[in-house]
């Protein structure tokens, strides 16, 4: 058998060529996920360097954020209350303004994947200093900065290079004096550092002398650090500080970092099923296709004596060799995917070249024995039927296809079909026991999309029936327009109506890929120009380029002063956000039986005289005064919260107890989604919060841009631009998402193709055959074009059907204004000329080819 | 030893004709010359049987003649038009309205009935044949029961029919047989035998056969023999006692 393998292998390259791509291309695509989820996943989780490195206790003021460990202390600190204290030998201040860097060509420095960039005070003390300069000096002077080395690196800097630095109220050009590492690491686990001389930095931070939002302490020889901690602590006085061991900090911090990484290849887990699931179908039909073209040879070899046992042998045998040599190419061709994504993430804020690519064994043996397992079970179909075949057809002249049994193939769909709902069965579940939100909806589609995958296994498996009646229709058609031919290809599909459905299945996954991805985005395109041109009453808005990892980056906040007085202008307002968390009442768990989480909101800021010109939202808030807010109406009911009610947040200063006025409801989710305060409110929360934005009413494009010149990154857009700007920082993530539609579909055009041209492959004598009795070439292709148009119509009916249940099912299930099964009748169109074009260029050239056999060859038999 | 074969007197014009037919396979020292210079004429209503050794170039004759091959040298006239100077299509064209075949294997499309199989290369032509002329020659062949089924519900025999009624049908000029019988046991083999005869003496079908067997040669109006692609010898009414000696002869 063995011998038999090899030889087939070596003689059927041109044979196995297609399949050999087709399983390359699919392994490159798994170990190209693997390869960036890993990256991401060492990126997010793998710069464990934390700054705290050598302190032993943290001295942070006021309270902070128990849940989360970049949090930066709301109270403050006085230096001298903790230097000279007993057992500490060394102690140094701390404060963390949040920042933006842009190197010299205005390009923003992308902090590692979701992490921040933060201004910190240098540290001097060799006790407490966890920087190791890389190179240059420390800095000295007002307007020198060290930096990590990943700013360094994404900026293209040397020592003696200059950042622009977007501070909170100001933006400064700071010169880079030195580079340092965390730990031998680029970045710490909070992200980016800026190191400034303390003075800048406390400045920045807008702290009174000596003050400081957080000490580091070294505790003396032979203290302990719980011990120390302990006794400041009570020295000095509950409330006025929180006192930590720097070990449980950095304990905090890399939990959170893992349970980050978790979430992240959580995601591309997803994307990676999908190009596992398209590399499966495509291998497997590929197989297929190899294994209806020997059915000659696979006969004989029955006939003279080989036992079905290893005829199944022999298949699995070309099978793994086609496994081995398509998976260690596909680990090659992993890195340059994985590569193209990183690209795509860093795009939408996500950098994870932080991390280096992974060459190790995780990165390269699981996508290989990935890729030997999907080749086995590709196969393993086919090698059933190979075994399957009787000796008998050997002898016949043509390959016919064995009748089928039809109430198998039904039965079998039918299992298939019910399997689906596996993962159509728990969205009911998702939608009892989990909140309303994005990460709901992220669960119920992508189960929904499971689901619908192997709808399409089981479409492909019914094919055949379908195929048939199908077939005589167009073949109807045909036989109207192209007479003979058309009759021709009526009775070919009839006869083989596997081949034809093969074919169609692959045009099913792509039509049905292609057209899904175009109905969410579009219908989410849509919702969102038209509720964000609803609810924007302003005119213009400036907002600024670039994106951070926490959404747009922001604008100085002098800026909204400085458009107010710009020509005609009549409402100027900024808007402002910052995340709270909810104190009291304490959140509410969805169900009962679970834990209730941390609950977060993004709160908008906005002038409440301008507010009524610039935005219309629903509901009847009335304008807010200071200390007051106002919730969306969802929020309310999930927490059970009535106006006029107390509650207390948690700003970036501490508690802060608001009065609840009422509901209101932004429909577009673009510009108050979490809550609504006037400025003043803003303050208490969040004196530095960034201004995403100012809404102007009145005024013309180029006065505006006139008044903000010399803003960095700031751009003047009118209403449909800016809606189009703030709605893609929430759809964010897309650029993934069509980067990896176009490789899955590149994959499966693959499919299509060498399907496509295999059938015609197949088929070299019967058009040989047809040539000897007179079928001029224009004739043969005749053929083929209306199989094609039976190939077409087959898969991009059940592909578009496909498509449409899935986004319905979505909309249904989520209930998401933003998922609607609705599109313009012109994609469809495109869909189905796409369709019609690839399947007429996937066969033209075969058809070609086989209207040039040698009329001879045929005739005279194999 | 070249030699120019006459159609009989009386039969008229020649429908084919082959003039210093050559072809080779091959370049220079290791080419292999399949025919060297043949020259023959085909009457109407003639039928004629070619024999000859294997290897001796009479299926690569018949192929040249039908245009199935190309030629190295040399023409091949069907009435008047030399084929050897046709584009591909027009050859196919040439083929499909004024030529006949049938092949040793049968050759029917396995999807087709033999109904669908017997009208296939008329209608590729675009012309449906007249009716009375279909069931004249399937009665002929005794066809009639079986034109609802598939080539694969049907015996050699009846298959080899299928396609001797395909290649009537279209009223070929000339019918090209190439071993028509050799996949058939000798009962079949008559059979069809019997109806090229048939066509040939009821309609003056012309009709062209390679054979190796000298019972299927004594069919025919005339036998010409083969040897090392040059024609040897030309056998007048032949029977199947004189061509095997002549056969035994040329083989030596």
């Amino acid at each position: 058998m063995w011998l038999i393998a090899r030889r087939s292998f070596t003689t059927g390259w041109g044979r196995l060529a297609a399949t050999l791509a087709a399983a390359l291309l699919s392994v490159g695509l798994i170990a190209g996920t693997m390869q960036f989820a890993l990256r991401a996943q060492a990126a997010v989780s793998g710069t464990g360097a934390s700054e705290f490195a050598r302190a032993d206790v943290l001295v942070q003021g006021g309270s902070v954020d128990p849940d989360d460990p970049h949090a930066v202390p709301d109270g403050r600190v006085r230096l001298d209350r903790v230097a000279g204290r007993p057992g500490v030998a060394a102690a140094t201040g701390d404060a963390t303004v949040p920042v933006t860097a842009a190197g010299a060509d205005g390009r923003l420095v992308m902090p590692p994947a979701g992490a921040r960039t933060s201004l910190r005070p240098w540290v001097a003390d060799v006790r407490l200093n966890p920087y190791r300069l890389e190179s240059g000096r420390a800095p000295a002077a007002d307007g020198e900065i060290a930096v990590t080395r990943h700013v360094a690196d994404a900026a293209g800097l040397e020592t003696g290079g200059a950042l622009t630095v977007g501070l909170p109220r100001q933006t400064r050009a700071l010169r880079v004096v030195g580079i340092v590492t965390v730990q031998g690491r680029a970045a710490v686990a909070a992200g980016d550092l800026l190191l400034a001389p303390p003075e800048t930095v406390r400045r920045a931070a807008g702290l009174p002398a000596g003050t400081w939002q957080a000490v580091w302490v070294k505790a003396a020889p032979g203290v302990q650090a719980s011990g120390l901690a302990r006794d400041l602590g009570h020295s000095l006085g509950p409330g006025t500080a929180t006192v930590r061991t720097a070990e449980a900090v950095r304990d905090a911090q890399s939990s959170s970092l893992m349970a980050e990484g978790a979430s992240v290849a959580g995601g591309i887990g997803m994307l990676t099923t999908v190009a596992v699931f398209v590399g499966l179908f495509v291998v497997a039909n590929t197989f297929g296709g190899l294994i209806r073209q020997r059915t000659r040879m696979l006969a004989l070899l029955g006939a003279i004596g080989a036992t079905p046992e290893q005829v199944k042998k022999l298949i699995r045998l070309e099978a793994l060799a086609v496994g081995l040599i398509a998976s260690a190419g596909g680990v090659l061709l992993g890195h340059p995917i994985a590569g193209a994504l990183a690209r795509l993430f860093a795009e939408d804020g996500f950098d994870v070249s932080v991390a280096e690519p992974s060459f190790g064994p995780l990165a390269s043996a699981v996508p290989l024995a990935a890729g030997i397992g999907v080749t086995q079970l590709a196969a393993w179909r086919a090698a059933r039927r190979a075994a399957d075949i009787a000796p008998m057809r050997a002898l016949r002249e043509t390959a016919t296809e064995p009748s089928d049994r039809r109430g198998l193939r039904i039965a079998g769909a039918t299992a298939v079909f019910l399997s689906a709902f596996l993962f159509y069965g728990p969205v009911l579940a998702v939608l009892n026991d989990s909140p309303p939100g994005p990460e709901r909806t992220i669960a119920i589609s992508s189960l929904i999309v499971i689901g619908s995958m192997i709808i399409v296994c089981a479409l492909a498996v019914l094919g055949p029936l379908l195929a048939g009646p199908l077939g005589g229709l167009v073949g109807r058609l045909g036989m109207l327009v192209s007479g003979e031919a058309g009759r021709l290809a009526r009775a070919t599909i009839a006869r083989s109506p596997r081949r034809v459905s093969s074919a169609a299945s692959s045009v099913m996954l792509g039509v049905a890929l292609v057209t899904s991805t175009a109905l969410i985005v579009l219908s989410a395109t849509a919702r969102f120009d038209e509720a964000g041109g609803e609810v924007m009453r302003a005119e213009h808005a400036v907002s600024t380029t670039g994106k951070t990892a926490d959404g747009m980056r922001p604008l100085p906040r002098d800026v909204a002063g400085r458009i107010a007085a710009a020509p005609g202008v009549t409402h100027a307002a900024a808007l402002t956000a910052t995340d709270v968390k909810l104190v009291e009442p304490a959140p509410r768990a969805y169900t009962s039986d679970q834990k209730a989480k941390p609950l977060y909101v993004t709160v908008t800021g906005a002038d409440q005289a301008a507010l009524p010109a610039v935005l219309n939202l629903g509901g009847a808030l009335p304008t807010l005064a200071p200390g007051q807010i106002g919730l969306p109406s969802t929020l309310m009911d999930a927490q059970h919260l009535k106006p006029g009610q107390r509650i207390v947040v948690r700003g970036k200063h501490g508690p802060v107890p608001l009065t609840l006025v009422g509901a209101y409801h932004d429909p577009s989710h673009l510009f108050a989604d979490g809550a609504l305060v006037a400025p003043a409110t803003m303050d208490l929360l969040d004196q530095n919060a960034v201004t995403r934005a100012v809404l102007v009413r009145g005024g013309t494009a180029a006065g505006i841009s006139q008044a903000v010149r010399g803003v960095p990154g700031a751009t003047v857009l009118d209403r449909p631009a800016y809606v189009k700007q703030a709605s893609a920082t929430i759809t964010e993530g897309m650029n993934v998402i069509y980067g990896f539609i176009v490789m899955t579909l590149v994959l499966a055009l693959f499919g299509t193709a060498t399907t496509v041209s295999m059938n015609v492959g197949e088929r070299r004598r019967e058009f040989g055959l047809l040539g000897a009795v007179g079928a001029t070439g224009r004739q043969l292709r005749a053929i083929v074009r209306w199989e094609a148009a039976t190939v077409v119509t087959l898969g991009t009916a059940l592909g578009l059907g496909v498509a449409v249940g899935t986004v319905a099912l979505i909309h249904l299930a989520t209930g998401s204004s933003f998922i609607r099964p609705s599109a313009p009748w012109w994609i469809y169109v495109l869909v189905a000329a796409g369709a019609l074009a690839v399947t007429l260029v996937t066969s033209s050239l075969p058809a070609r080819r086989a209207a040039r056999v040698p009329v001879l060859d045929a005739a005279q038999g194999d | 030893m070249e030699t120019l074969s006459e159609p009989r007197a009386g039969l008229g014009e020649h429908v084919a004709v082959a003039h210093d037919l050559a072809k080779s396979y091959g370049r220079g020292e290791g080419a292999v010359h399949a025919l060297r210079g043949v020259n023959a004429a085909f009457g109407r209503g003639q039928f004629t049987a070619i024999m000859g050794p294997s290897g001796s170039g009479k299926s690569t004759f018949l192929h040249c003649l039908a245009g199935l091959d190309a030629v190295t040298s040399g023409s091949v006239l069907i009435g008047d038009v030399d084929i050897t100077r046709l584009s591909r299509s027009a050859l196919t064209r040439l083929r499909r309205d004024r030529l006949g075949f049938v092949f040793q294997s049968f050759n029917l499309l396995p999807m087709l009935t033999a109904e669908e199989n017997i009208r296939l290369t008329g209608r590729l032509g675009g012309r449906d044949a007249d009716r009375q002329w279909f069931d004249s020659i399937v009665d002929a062949l005794g066809l009639r029961g079986r034109l609802r089924h598939r080539p694969a519900e049907l015996s050699g025999g009846q298959q080899q029919r299928v396609a001797v009624a395909r290649a009537l049908l279209t009223r070929p000029q000339v019918l090209f047989a190439d071993e028509p019988t050799g996949n058939l046991d000798s009962r079949a083999g008559a059979e069809v035998l019997g109806f090229l005869r048939g066509a040939v003496d009821s309609y003056r079908q012309t009709v062209v056969m390679v054979t190796h067997d000298p019972a299927a040669a004594a069919r025919a109006d005339r036998v010409l023999f083969l040897a090392d692609g040059r024609i040897v010898g030309e056998l007048a009414d032949p029977t199947a006692d004189l061509v095997h000696d002549r056969m035994r002869t040329m083989e030596g």
